[in-house]
């Protein structure tokens, strides 16, 4: 076969693959049901071996004025809860009242994800508070004259580029490195986010003694996030993302209700996590490549009559391949693209902030793989078959 | 040397049919064809014809008999792979250069098809997504024949069988006779040094069959070998040569 013959037959394949639109369009569905199937398959054991999606996951515990958890509260259940064998991380996120007017936030960028509040997908300009010394704020913040000392190109609201400077006993500078659209409660406030370490410097200075508290606790188990306290006080748990199951069911302990001896609760559930998420994997990838192979089987079977005039005609079984292969191709990546489009726009519907994380490039590299990729494998092992059916018998079945 | 193109040497072909039933298709048929005339082969439905084609082409083996293509006579780009068995020795020293082409395997067969043989098959069979120049020109996709010029080629063919306007419908949009003529051209385009029509003028009027007998003339003058098979005889007056088939068994 040479150069000029083989681009012309790729080139007609593909171009003539749309011609048979009923066919074509019929596969596009199949093949974007399928691609969207895989990957959420796939993604599904991905996503619990990502351990940023996995803070994605679950509540968090909003603090009411009624019920509101001190700082101390807050960290003596943070211990406990550490304690537990399935805990893999337990997260706090604490705030005081810097005068009447600021309210500042301790985040851990190691846990951004578990902070439901302000999380880093509800950034809105710039990025999340990493280091010492950034702060992020909440948007359209407006400056009054009675804080700290604002450098740089300030106008009345406080942007990202800023430089937001405390001075009392000690000075502290914060860049502002990113705006947050925050879902938090009491909009009247300016709300800073800074690290861990400036938020214990801010209120040594600044403080007065005023009460800290725990804006969330948030604690992975498994691979889930949950929410520890008690919904009786604080019913106004809100989940977030993907409603998960309230701890206690998972493991039990005296001091919160009825729970299980958590030692021997533990293996039997992350047996069984393990085993559903292989199911899953297995599941999608054997159950892709069966069905990749058996649609590309089909659409061959479609042009078995074809096949048979152009070997008919002196086509090679090479050139024959090609000239199948065009619509195999086009109907498989369109299907594709299609399918996980179809994902992010469910999940945007559906107010999902994650679809980033869920859609991880290597769960769309897997579902690439045997939806497009598999397509010309699949496709030469199907058209194996019909390349050696006899012609005389394919135009003798009318 | 001998002008004949293809010669048949006692070609049987049996179906079987069941366990015990066998159709004898094809008996000890013998016959030579030659470069540059029409032989029709005459016969009832069931004769025969269509195994009698299918064989010559390679399409279908048959049962016992050989089956000699002239090598001299070839298309251009067919290379004929000689196996080194005593057979392939003897066909090479042989002065006519009659190959037997019932020992060939599938690819040989292919290269033999490609560069030799025009099929108008008995039901047409266009490709259904492809326009009928594209049909035409589907014979040429994998030749090493630049785009414009298979284009130029398959356009003066639909001309000369009068579809210059209907180049680029497709299939189901041009009525039997159209359709009949394109893929006339499909098989014409190659050039090759033998045509095979199976029932060409099938259940068209005798008008548009006439019509399509004439151009299988014009082919013939530029020297392929015609094999029309056809249950019409009819159509006897346009050939240089008839043969009726029976049960499979040619008489003269
Ligand atoms: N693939 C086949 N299997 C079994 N019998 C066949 C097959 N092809 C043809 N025949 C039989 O061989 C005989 C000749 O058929 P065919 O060559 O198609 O005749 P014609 O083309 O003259 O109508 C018929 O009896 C037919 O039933
Ligand atoms: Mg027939």
């Amino acid at each position: 076969m040479n150069i000029l013959a083989l681009w012309r037959l790729i080139k007609n394949s593909v171009r003539f693959a749309f011609r048979a639109k009923r066919r074509w369009i019929t596969f596009v569905i199949i093949f974007a049901f399928l691609s969207a199937f895989i990957t959420l398959f796939v993604g599904a054991f991905n996503q619990y071996s990502t351990e940023q999606l996995l803070n994605q996951k679950g509540f968090y515990v909003k603090a009411t004025d009624e019920g509101t958890v001190t700082e101390a509260q807050g960290l003596n259940l943070k211990t406990e809860i550490e304690a537990l064998t399935q805990v893999e991380k337990v997260a706090l996120f604490r705030y005081f009242d810097l005068g009447d007017y600021i309210r500042v936030y301790g985040v851990d960028p190691a846990s951004k994800w578990m902070f439901g509040d302000a999380k880093p997908s509800f950034l809105i300009n710039g990025k999340y508070a990493d280091k010492q010394g950034e702060v992020i704020v909440s948007k359209n913040a407006t400056i009054r004259a009675d804080v700290g000392t604002i450098i740089g190109n300030v106008s009345s609201t406080l942007q990202k580029g800023d430089l937001l400077v405390f001075e009392n006993s000690t000075k502290l500078e914060l860049d502002v490195v990113g705006e947050i659209d925050d879902l938090i409660f009491a909009q009247d406030k300016l709300k800073i986010f800074v690290t861990n370490p400036d938020f214990d410097l801010l209120y040594s200075d600044f403080g007065n003694g005023v009460t800290k508290y725990c804006q969330s606790l948030a604690l992975l188990v498994f691979g889930k996030l949950y929410s520890p306290f008690d919904k009786e006080i604080y019913n106004n748990m809100i989940a977030l993302d993907t409603p998960g199951e309230p701890l206690y069911l998972l493991v039990k302990n005296p001091t919160y209700g009825d729970w299980a001896d958590p030692i021997t609760a533990g293996p039997d559930v992350a047996r069984k996590d393990r085993a559903t998420r292989m199911l899953y994997f297995i599941f999608g990838v054997v159950g892709g490549v069966l069905l990749t192979i058996l649609y590309n089987f089909l659409i061959v079977w479609f042009r078995r009559r074809e096949v048979a005039v152009l070997r008919a005609m002196g086509y090679e079984k090479g050139e024959i391949r090609i000239n199948l292969l065009g619509e195999s191709f086009t109907i498989s990546l369109v299907g594709y693209i299609i399918g996980i489009l179809s994902i992010i726009i469910y999940y945007a519907a559906r107010g999902m902030t994650f679809t980033n994380q869920l859609l991880a490039w290597q769960t769309l590299l897997v579902s690439f793989s045997i939806v497009v990729l598999l397509t010309i494998p699949g496709l030469l092992l199907s058209s194996l078959s019909f390349v050696r059916v006899s012609p005389v018998i394919l135009f003798k079945a009318r | 040397m001998t002008d004949a193109i293809l010669k048949l040497d006692k070609v049987t072909k049996i179906y079987k049919q069941g366990r015990s039933e066998v159709v004898r298709a094809l008996d000890k048929v013998s016959l030579e064809i030659n470069q540059g005339e029409i032989l029709m082969v005459v016969g009832p439905s069931g004769s025969g014809k269509t195994t009698l084609l299918n064989c010559l082409s390679g399409l279908d083996k048959p049962t016992s008999g050989k089956i000699f293509f002239n090598t001299a006579r070839a298309g251009e780009g067919f290379k004929y792979m000689a196996e080194k068995t005593s057979d392939g020795e003897s066909s090479r020293r042989s002065p006519s250069n009659m190959v037997d082409l019932t020992a060939w395997d599938q690819k040989q067969l292919t290269q033999y098809r490609r560069h030799n043989v025009g099929f108008v098959f008995q039901a047409w069979e266009l490709i259904p997504t492809l326009k009928a120049i594209e049909n035409v020109e589907s014979s040429l996709y994998p030749s090493r024949i630049p785009g414009p010029e298979v284009r130029e080629k398959a356009k003066r063919l639909l001309r000369k069988v009068g579809l210059m306007d209907k180049e680029y419908s497709y299939p189901d949009q041009l009525s039997g006779g159209e359709q009949q003529r394109v893929a006339i051209c499909r098989a014409l385009i190659k050039e090759p040094r033998i045509v095979f029509a199976d029932e060409p003028t099938g259940n068209l009027d005798s008008e548009t069959g006439g019509q399509i007998m004439r151009q299988m003339k014009l082919i013939s003058r530029e020297g392929a070998a015609v094999i029309i098979a056809t249950h019409n005889s009819e159509l006897r007056k346009f050939s240089d040569r008839m043969v009726k088939i029976h049960d499979g068994e040619i008489t003269y």
